[in-house]
């Protein structure tokens, strides 16, 4: 059949534009707003709605993922013989993009309803063109750190106690320096009716925050210090000979080494709680990769023999429920069930009114890259059940990862009637590069 | 360091302390080496924002002892994106709660902790004067 090229191009374009309308709304709504944008955890492209209603394989057992606020992903399939199908799906969560979340509570008590999602997408090969849309809902979701209290836990605890103490130090040392300063008056009896210690000039010099400051030297430091505290003794008295005496001067040596002290500590707490923090996190994404996630669907499947939208025609309405588990550090149990209803104008004895479909996935790897057997299990019930039919989908797939958020996939399987599976099957060869849209490279649509 | 002008009399000083962000957080804020507020996202129950405590009346926080706090707060971005914050703390005076203070400057309340970045501590240090 000769596609009509055109009109191909219209449904490709239609999607890229809801892309682009996505990604319109959102930075508008995100000016000014407090916002919570989604984080993405790269344990491999999602495996979008659309694509589980429009059946494309090597995904007949998709798998569901951590919800993202805007996902889009391009499907390079080769198959086997010369087919080619291409693809593309979106997914989009709008109660995150339209209710932005600004506390751990509130985000903990809407989770479910930010895993909401509406998702389309499209894909051609040689007999024409399927179009899906629905509704996704991730209602278990064990892959978000923000919902992992434990983490959250850990994280917090990391030097808790160095934290404290800084803080507390801080407070002291500043009531060393204010009662230094309040000496220096003391020892001074025309300082009486001015105040030393609420000098902002003396005092900003032991800022912390002042980073400039704070990195110079020791001996530079205490120079300008020095400097300052006799400004500050001369505009008071009037006299430029009043400056600081040589135990007073050894006391603000001592105040200024321990300042530069506690500035270093504070430096080394961040540089520890940093490498700890990267620990943590590595460490909770080699652990999370496999965590439970379930997900439900349903929608809409229409085709195009000529790949026009006058001639878009119902071909399935198709809900599902997936659901990934955990079966130990290195491996993933996927599960996924459907039931669809083919849409016919006419319908004869043969003509498929219900197919049920389930099936099993896995995984052997980590975040990055994996191998997995598939057993799926198809059974589609004719208006008579003579014309029943009943085929068993079997595949071995590698899935390597080559960079944030694009993936390859290359699979290979039978399919055939389960009675004569191992003789009379044919041959699956796929191939696919999967891409991930996310907000870290939105703009950037691979060419 | 900030100076926070404070009446001398009676009237109680207060402060309000906000944070809005989904991530984890903790601060300290310390009123006198042994007297301290602490909170943290790992405590049970959660406390909503904002957290208000007591300083003490104007006339005692205006004496060196008693005159400096500082607090130290800290955001940990356990993801990979982008998270948006809001922080700030506004002190009051009175039974009427007029505000007196609010650390820090508008336009460096909201901001954003990098998913590279994983946490950032905001520190801070207050005189108060009459």
């Amino acid at each position: 059949m000769n596609l009509d090229k055109t009109n191909m191009k219209r449904i490709e374009n239609f999607v890229l534009l809801s892309v682009f309308m996505v990604l319109f709304i959102e930075p508008t709504y995100s000016q000014d707003t407090l916002t919570t944008d989604d984080y993405y955890i790269d344990f491999s492209v999602p495996d979008l709605g659309a694509f589980t209603l429009l059946n494309t394989k090597p995904d007949n057992i998709t798998t569901p993922g951590n919800t993202k606020e805007f996902a889009a992903s391009l499907l390079n399939l080769v198959s086997g013989g010369s087919n080619i199908t291409s693809g593309l799906a979106i997914d989009w969560a709008p109660v995150k993009t339209f209710c932005k979340t600004t506390t751990l509570q509130e985000y903990k008590r809407n989770h479910w309803l930010r895993n909401l999602q509406i998702t389309f997408g499209a894909i051609k090969d040689s007999i024409g063109t399927k179009v899906g849309a629905g509704i996704k809902w991730t209602f278990i979701d064990h892959t978000d750190p923000l919902l992992d209290n434990k983490y959250g836990t850990n994280l917090i605890n990391l030097h808790q106690n160095t934290f404290i103490d800084l803080a507390t130090s801080k407070n002291s040392f500043i009531l060393e320096v204010l009662h230094f300063l309040q000496d220096i008056q003391k020892n001074r009896d025309s300082l009486k009716k001015s105040d030393l210690s609420h000098n902002h000039n003396i005092l900003n010099l032991f800022d912390f925050g002042d980073t400039i400051t704070a990195k110079k030297e020791l001996s530079v430091y205490y120079t300008i210090v020095v400097d300052s505290v006799n400004k500050g003794i001369n505009k008071i008295t009037h006299a430029t000979n009043d400056t600081l005496n040589i135990e007073e001067k050894g006391n603000l040596y001592h105040l200024c080494y321990k300042f530069k002290s506690l500035y270093d500590q504070e430096e080394q707490y961040n540089k520890d709680v940093t490498a700890d923090f990267e620990k943590a996190k590595k460490r909770w994404l080699n652990e999370h990769w496999n965590a439970t996630v379930l997900s439900f669907g349903a929608g809409w499947v229409g085709n195009s023999k000529d790949s026009k939208w006058c001639t878009l025609n119902t071909q399935l309405f198709k809900t599902y429920i997936n659901g990934k588990f955990r079966v130990s550090k290195k491996t993933q149990a996927i599960g996924m069930i459907s039931y669809g209803i083919p849409h016919y104008t006419t319908s004869t004895d043969s003509t498929i009114v219900s197919q049920i479909f389930f099936g099993g996935r896995f995984l052997v790897g980590n975040a990055s890259n994996r191998f997995s057997v598939d057993l799926g299990y198809n059974m589609n019930y004719a208006k008579s059940s003579s014309f029943n039919s009943k085929i068993l989908v079997s595949d071995i797939a590698v899935e390597f990862k080559l960079d944030d958020g694009v993936f390859l996939e290359i699979a290979s399987g039978f399919e055939g009637a389960p009675s004569n599976f191992i003789k009379n099957s044919n041959i699956l060869a796929l191939g696919s590069l999967k891409y991930a849209i996310h907000p870290k490279a939105r703009f950037n649509l691979p060419e | 360091m900030e100076f926070i002008k404070v009446r001398d009399s009676e009237e109680i000083v207060r402060i309000k302390i906000t944070i809005k962000y989904v991530g984890p957080c903790k601060y300290t804020y310390v009123i006198s080496p042994g007297n301290s507020y602490n909170y943290s996202t790992a405590d049970v129950p959660l406390k909503p924002f904002p957290h208000e405590y007591n300083i003490g009346r104007g006339r005692d926080i205006i004496l060196i002892g008693n005159n400096n706090n500082n607090w130290s707060i800290q955001l940990m971005n356990p993801s990979d994106q982008d998270l948006n914050y809001e922080v700030f703390i506004e002190w009051y005076q009175g039974k009427e709660k007029e505000s007196i203070y609010c650390w820090p400057k508008k336009n460096s309340r909201k901001g954003i902790v990098k998913g590279h970045i994983d946490h950032i501590v905001f520190s801070g240090i207050c005189i108060y004067e009459s």
